[in-house]
């Protein structure tokens, strides 16, 4: 299977997940879209995406401890896996190619 | 609501959960409940519930649980059904990027579908949707017809009757009915019920039994056979108390007792919904005249036998009675018609003018759609060829286009049932009582199956518009012609775009034209003089029977005009717009013409102050005296009209004429009147005499009339009080106010004339719109070539003009052929017309100058704007 590039909202939910590390969850990726990335997008956009990249490879997903504040339903917590970590790579590197030499007026 | 005040709405949980996939739904449902919980402090709880039900809203949930089955191959070849999704999905978030435009196209078609649903219901409520009895189409009326008066619809007499039944069997077997009253003796005093006698066998014809008991039988329905009497279930309600057990029980009605047999079941209202009882008519041939028409006959035809067979048979039958029994039915004709055609007889031709104008109100909401979807096919030209380009195949972006017309067809065609509901309450409010069977008027399934299927077919009309200027596969006439701004309507597209705005100005102007005539119409008529002063008249009835019934009349009348507040007060026959006037064939003395040829005349029984009761104004002669008594020569008093046809150019006064028969005795005139319009405002004047009650004294009952400037309750209230008084017994009914039986009399007219209006103005509204869209988009178009004209120093001024200019030929166009419309059109509007012809010139040049001015200024204010914009920013703003 040829390596796919990855979409804008993917490589987004990526770097999220790399951020926040070991507090990978969906409510937590979702917050950092939005404040972070300025990316609004509904839980079911979030879990679409991670699911994409868990079916690529890309990321995996445990369940993780319930707590109080979630009404004792548990957590799925994400992290990269080395196909992500590269597929990021690959993804900073096309775009640092593609933007080098170049500006943009009305920034 | 919720037991927990933090907690977030239970509905969106609810089916958030019911969307995800089981192994997701507890970190959804817990993530959701964290973010719910930590928006509310910062938020407040309301924004919190907001965010969490804005999580429903995302495509994203479907393609969760899509995605996640196994069984289905990977999204790239889709089916039919997923490649719909899609489409719909596209065509909806396509939509949603350019609010402004579909707002206007979604308002645009929701006005068209929902004006035309309404319509549409009321023509299949009331014309199409079958009479509410078994087998209804096969039910026929057969009347009489009167051929020198005129009269279409006449009734039969009873031995008339009885030989049709028996000689017509054949073909159909036929029942009759007339109308009946009855008085009821309740302690609050005396009540007059409404009914009809009718053959025993009007209830096998019409097929409906009754609710409880029984309809009456043969037996019952001869002379000399004890009273029986069907209820109407209204009547057993109010007056019965819904009374089970009132079959078989005795009730004094008119003084006489009557069995009650039967109910009959809620809604059944045959021949209107007036009938209150049934009764058996109890037809004597032998004493009954071969010239006393008072029945109506109703049939049901036989197998196989149409409504031409019948009226075949029927009339080559009753032509060889007549001949029988010449003299009484000498030039009566026969005339059979479907009982539901005769029931929507005054109403099915508006109801079709309704529909086809509503019909051309959708055209143009139709063609304003379309324009508007082919001005942004231009926008979006670029945005189709970059798909094209990427190998979106010809039928898929046809498919796209076509997606989004429906989606923009379906949503406009809710939103216009919606619409219709509205108007439909407005219709059936102004329609009550001009319209027959409004009650039957409502959106059912036949109405919304009519709405989806108008919307759908508006759909595939603009997407098939939409693919056609659009859809053409020019790749790289697309990508170029995208780069310019906006200039890109293929040719065939800008052609489509001016020939829809010369269709929309021209239906607008048609129905505008048809609008102008009918209201033009319903003012001349209002302003029409009714020949008396209708305001502070009021009116009611009674009947009384007995030998003594002349002298109680005369008492009434005695006391009522004593009464204080009372002005003057007299008797009469019949009111102006009333019911109840008779006519009889009259002739002038020293006329030789033969009775057949007699024309009919209007007559009226009136004592008291009649004329000055209703102010009309007494031009020769005199009018009635105490001394045009019961032995003293027989007097009438004429109207102008009666008095031009009889002595034309000499005194009507002292000479003499005959009303009826020849045997009846020669009356002397003894005064001129002016003319009244005795049935409506569009009518003329009908010849008419008028005759003292004391010489009159056939006649069944009187209005009491009076003049007062009391308010109409009050003046009712006393007037029972004097009828109370003189003979308990008697009921008032019929209580009538002058100025509503006028008004009343103008309803039918001032019901159309509005409906039209409304139409006509929402005709043009859309069509400014239309020619302001267009004119606006080819100056947008045109943006860059003017801002060089105006660089290289053209006026401003003069590019305005060449805009308009422009604009207007396609204004005046649409001008022209909306009058050759009209032309063609406005005689459907004939019958609806009064003191205008439905080519009006005056009419015609007001209603094509105004629309004219409207679409200059449609054209004038997108020019205005083009011209007055900085050059070198249009220029720049490429």
């Amino acid at each position: 299977v040829p390596e796919e590039i990855l979409g804008g909202l993917q490589q987004l939910v990526l770097l999220a997940v790399l951020r926040l590390g070991h507090d990978a969850y969906g409510a937590r990726i979702q917050d950092e879209l939005d404040r972070r990335g300025g990316r609004a997008v509904a839980i079911s956009t979030v879990y679409v995406t991670l699911d994409r990249l868990e079916r690529r490879g890309l990321v995996r997903s445990w369940l993780g401890e319930p707590t109080p504040v979630r009404g004792g339903k548990a957590k799925r917590y994400y992290a990269l896996t080395a196909g992500g970590a590269r597929a990021l790579q690959q993804a900073r590197s096309a775009l640092t190619r593609m933007w080098a030499g170049l500006r943009v007026a009305g920034g | 609501m919720s037991p927990e005040p933090r907690a977030p709405p239970r509905l969106a949980r609810r089916i958030l959960l019911a969307l995800t996939p089981a192994d997701l739904a507890d970190a959804i449902d817990g993530d959701l409940l964290e973010g719910f919980r930590a928006r509310v402090p910062d938020r407040g709880l309301l924004r919190a519930r907001l965010w969490y039900w804005r999580q429903l809203i995302s495509p994203d949930i479907l393609a969760l649980w899509r995605e996640r089955r196994p069984s289905l191959p990977p999204p790239r070849p889709r089916m039919l059904g997923q490649d719909l999704l899609h489409d719909v999905r596209y065509a909806v978030r396509s939509l949603a990027r350019q609010p402004t435009f579909a707002a206007i196209a979604l308002v645009t078609l929701a006005v068209g579908i929902g004006a035309t649903t309404a319509v549409f219901s009321m023509v299949n409520g009331v014309l199409l949707r079958p009479l509410p009895y078994p087998d209804a189409d096969r039910l026929v009326m057969v009347f009489r017809t009167v051929p020198r008066f005129g009269f279409n619809r006449s009734t039969a007499s009873f031995p008339d009757f009885a030989d049709w039944r028996d000689g017509g069997a054949r073909v159909a077997r036929l029942a009759a009915y007339s109308s009946a009253r009855l008085t009821s003796q309740a302690p609050e005093g005396a009540e007059r019920w409404s009914g009809y006698s009718a053959t025993a066998n009007l209830g096998p014809v019409l097929g409906v039994p009754a609710a409880l008991g029984r309809w009456f039988t043969d037996a019952e329905d001869r002379p000399g056979a004890p009273l029986v009497i069907v209820l109407s279930h209204g009547l057993w309600q109010a007056r019965f108390g819904g009374d089970v057990g009132i079959v078989g029980r005795s009730v004094v009605l008119s003084g006489e007792a009557h069995t009650v047999v039967g109910v009959m079941p809620p809604g059944f209202d045959f021949p209107s919904d007036a009938a209150q009882f049934w009764l058996p008519l109890r037809g004597d041939p032998g004493v009954m005249e071969r010239d006393g028409n008072f029945l109506t006959v109703i049939g049901r035809l036989r197998d196989q036998i149409t409504v031409a067979r019948a009226r075949a048979e029927l009339t080559a039958l009753a032509a060889r009675i007549d001949a029988e029994a010449p003299g009484a039915n000498q030039g009566y004709g026969l005339f059979v018609e479907s009982r539901h055609a005769f029931v929507v007889r005054n109403a099915r031709h508006a109801l079709y003018v309704f529909l086809g104008a509503v019909a051309l109100v959708l055209l143009i909401a139709c063609a304003n759609v379309a324009n508007l979807l082919l001005a942004r096919g231009a926008w979006r030209a670029r945005e189709l060829a970059i798909r094209a380009a990427v190998g979106a195949g010809r039928g898929r972006l046809a498919r796209l286009l076509l997606a989004e017309s429906a989606v923009l067809g379906l949503a406009g065609g809710a939103l216009g049932v919606g619409v219709a509901l509205l108007l439909l309450r407005a219709l059936v409010t102004l329609g009550t009582g001009q319209v027959p069977r409004i009650d039957d008027v409502r959106l059912d399934a036949t109405v919304l199956g009519f709405a989806a299927a108008i919307s759908l077919a508006c759909a595939l009309v603009f997407g098939l518009v939409g693919t056609l200027a659009t859809g053409r596969g020019d790749v790289t006439r697309g990508l170029r012609a995208g780069s310019t701004y906006g200039a890109s309507v293929s040719r065939i597209g800008r052609r489509l775009q001016r020939s829809f705005v010369v269709v929309q100005v021209a239906v607008a102007v048609t129905l505008s034209l048809g609008a102008g005539l009918l209201v033009k119409s319903f003012v001349r008529l209002t302003a029409t003089e009714p020949g008396f002063d209708p305001a502070h008249v009021v009116a009611a009835r009674i009947a009384p029977r007995g030998a003594t019934r002349f002298e109680l009349m005369e008492r009434v009348l005695d006391q009522t005009a004593a009464t204080p507040g009372v002005e003057t007060a007299a008797l009469a026959y019949d009111l102006p717009f009333g019911e109840h006037g008779f006519s009889s064939g009259a002739v002038p003395e020293g006329r030789t013409e033969g009775e057949a040829e007699a024309p009919a005349i209007a007559g009226n029984v009136v004592a008291g102050a009649y004329f000055e009761v209703l102010r009309i104004p007494l031009l020769r002669g005199r009018g009635f005296e105490a001394g045009d008594a019961v032995g003293s020569p027989p007097v009438a008093v004429v109207n102008e009209t009666l008095a031009r046809a009889f002595w034309p150019g000499a005194d009507p006064v002292g000479r003499r004429m005959r009303m009826g028969g020849s045997d009846e005795p020669w009356t002397t005139v003894v005064g001129v009147v002016g003319d009244v319009r005795q049935r409506s405002l569009a009518e003329a004047p009908a010849s008419t005499y008028y005759v003292p009650l004391a010489q009159s004294q056939w006649v069944d009952g009187m209005f009491v009339i009076v003049r007062s400037e009391t308010p109409a309750a009050g003046v009712v209230g006393a007037l029972r009080r004097v009828v109370g008084e003189l003979e308990p017994s008697l009921p008032v009914t019929d209580v009538a106010v002058s100025t509503e039986l006028v008004s009343r009399s103008v309803r039918a007219p001032r019901f159309r004339a509005l409906v039209l209006a409304v139409f006509g103005v929402a005709a043009v509204l859309v069509a400014v719109a239309g020619v302001y869209g267009v004119i606006a988009y080819s100056v947008s178009a045109r943006r860059r070539e003017l801002g060089i004209r105006v660089a290289l120093g053209a006026a401003p001024r003069g590019l305005v003009g060449q805009v308009v200019r422009d604009g207007m030929w396609l204004a005046a166009g649409g001008v022209a052929l909306g009058i050759g419309g009209a032309l063609g059109l406005s005689r459907f509007l004939r019958g609806f017309l009064f003191g205008v012809g439905p080519l009006d010139p005056a009419t015609f040049a007001t209603v094509a100058a105004a629309l004219a001015a409207v679409a200059t200024v449609a054209c004038y204010v997108p020019a205005r704007r083009a011209a007055a914009a900085d050059p070198l920013e249009t220029m720049r703003a490429e």
